[in-house]
């Protein structure tokens, strides 16, 4: 390496950075008006919800390439969305506080004054469980006035593990039990991971849920009023980036006509031009995505009872398809083909894919 | 960002975050040439001139990175401050989100 080489250049940086101070402080402000476009769209779902962010994110990862299965259903509904056996679960929600460095073992406590609740159903029906439980605790049901709640008896002291594989297991766990809820009592409202109702200083710590189902029965009623009979699927819209820059440009007559240009320009001044173009190129593929975002969403929203829009995942560049829009969406099954066939017609446009999950658990609607 | 020094490192890593610090400074510099070409007030020779600094710069840089060994260390570090850059967006998006103390 020539060393007065890189000191040439050094200086030539140094000088070129004080005397272009200010002219720098602008660039790099509008360098961020794209990223900031695009922040803002990713974190849209942040500000149309203020609710803890504890929610089930990008929960599945079946896509549905697997036509397979397909068919045994209405043959107009080619779109039915894959079971939900293989959840991929969310990354844990985190919990304050996760300082033990050692799992907590709880089974040396026999005190279990405290019910942990997975889901709250609206109905009186028992559920056939078993020990199928955090940590194997026999999961049963606990009714009064119309409503139950699926619980099982434990100590007072909260999951918490400073081992992220534990954790997983036990959110594994949570979710598994109100999807069987789900499954059996029908409507349910799920409840959040470690969520514990306190009966201590009862002679039956069961009797601390039914006052506490009492308490809450109006407010239950209403939330379960709104999902009633409805069911949560998830939908998640991909597109092949490489793809979409291609056709626009070739589509794209501005960038068509530099692009023709380069080859005419000398080394240095191609190198520059290229640079140009792929700053066009980039932005116009960012005002795309807005507009699909924005066509989708008002194609969507009119096939399903409620809608939310969920986070992305900041896709990285190296993947073929990335993820523009996520969504939960609440509906009642009967309007399942009527979705079906609206993300039929954008699953056939060229460069889009879609990823249909379901039916879920209400866990975004509650 | 922590940075990790020790004897082994310490080379590598303060060379690394000069070589990213660099990378960021030629992306603004090529920003900033293509705004005065776009501009109009260069010349075609001056823009060709202009483009060829710029690509000798690069070849320094990817030099100095291949010659170090520096291809990690620099991905880090920027990956680093565009997680900064990140969190400092996220933070003005949602400003009640920042924790408190």
């Amino acid at each position: 390496m020539n060393i007065i080489l890189k000191k040439l250049v050094q200086e030539e940086v140094q000088n070129l950075i004080i005397r272009h101070q200010g002219a720098i402080h602008a660039l790099v402000k509008e360098m961020l008006v794209s990223e900031i476009r695009r922040a803002i769209r990713l974190e849209m779902p942040g500000l149309l919800d203020d609710r803890p962010d504890d929610r089930f994110d990008d929960r599945s990862d079946n896509k549905f390439d697997n036509r397979s299965d397909i068919g045994a259903d209405a043959p107009s509904d080619k779109l039915t969305p894959n079971p939900p056996a293989v959840a991929g679960f969310p990354e844990s929600p985190p919990k304050p506080g996760l300082k033990n460095d050692a799992p907590v073992s709880r089974n040396d406590s026999m005190q279990t004054d405290c019910r942990y609740l997975y889901a709250i159903a609206g109905s009186e029906k028992t559920m056939q469980a078993g020990s199928v439980g955090i940590e194997d605790a026999p999961v049963y049901t606990i009714a009064s006035n119309g409503l139950s709640a699926v619980v099982h008896a434990c100590s007072s002291q909260p999951y918490q593990s400073g081992d992220p594989e534990i954790a997983r297991g036990w959110l594994l766990t949570h979710q598994h039990v109100v999807e069987a809820a789900f499954e059996q009592l029908g409507d349910v409202i799920p409840a959040g991971f470690d969520t514990l109702i306190n009966g201590e200083g009862l002679l039956d710590p069961d009797e601390a849920v039914r006052t506490w189902l009492n308490t809450e029965h109006d407010a239950l009623i209403s939330k379960l009023d709104r999902i009633r009979g409805k069911q949560e699927y998830g939908v998640q819209i991909f597109w092949e980036p490489k793809q979409i820059a291609a056709r626009i440009a070739t589509e794209n007559e501005a960038i068509r006509n530099l692009n023709e240009e380069i080859r005419t320009k000398p080394e240095g001044a191609a190198y520059l031009y290229r640079q140009k173009l792929a700053t066009m190129l980039k932005d116009e593929i960012e005002q795309e995505a807005d507009r699909h975002f924005q066509s989708f969403y008002q194609i969507i929203q009119p096939a399903v009872d409620a809608l939310q829009i969920e986070k992305i995942r900041k896709p990285s560049e190296a993947e073929a398809h990335q993820m523009i829009m996520n969504l939960s969406c609440l509906l009642l099954p009967e309007n399942r083909h009527r979705l079906g066939r609206e993300l039929e017609t954008i699953e056939g446009m060229a460069g889009f894919s879609v990823n249909f999950t379901g039916p879920w658990p209400p866990y975004s609607f509650v | 960002m922590a940075i990790n020094l020790d004897e082994d490192n310490l080379k590598q890593g303060v060379l690394g975050l000069v070589i990213a610090l660099v990378q960021i400074i030629r992306d603004a510099l090529r920003i900033q040439a293509m705004k005065r070409m776009e501009g109009g007030g260069l010349t075609e020779d001056e823009i060709d001139r202009l483009g060829r600094t710029l690509m000798d710069m690069d070849e320094v840089i990817e030099d100095i990175i291949r010659e170090q060994g520096l291809t990690e260390t620099v991905r880090s570090v920027r990956n680093g401050l565009d997680g900064l850059v990140d969190d400092f967006l996220d933070q003005m998006i949602h400003p009640g989100r920042v924790p408190k103390g």
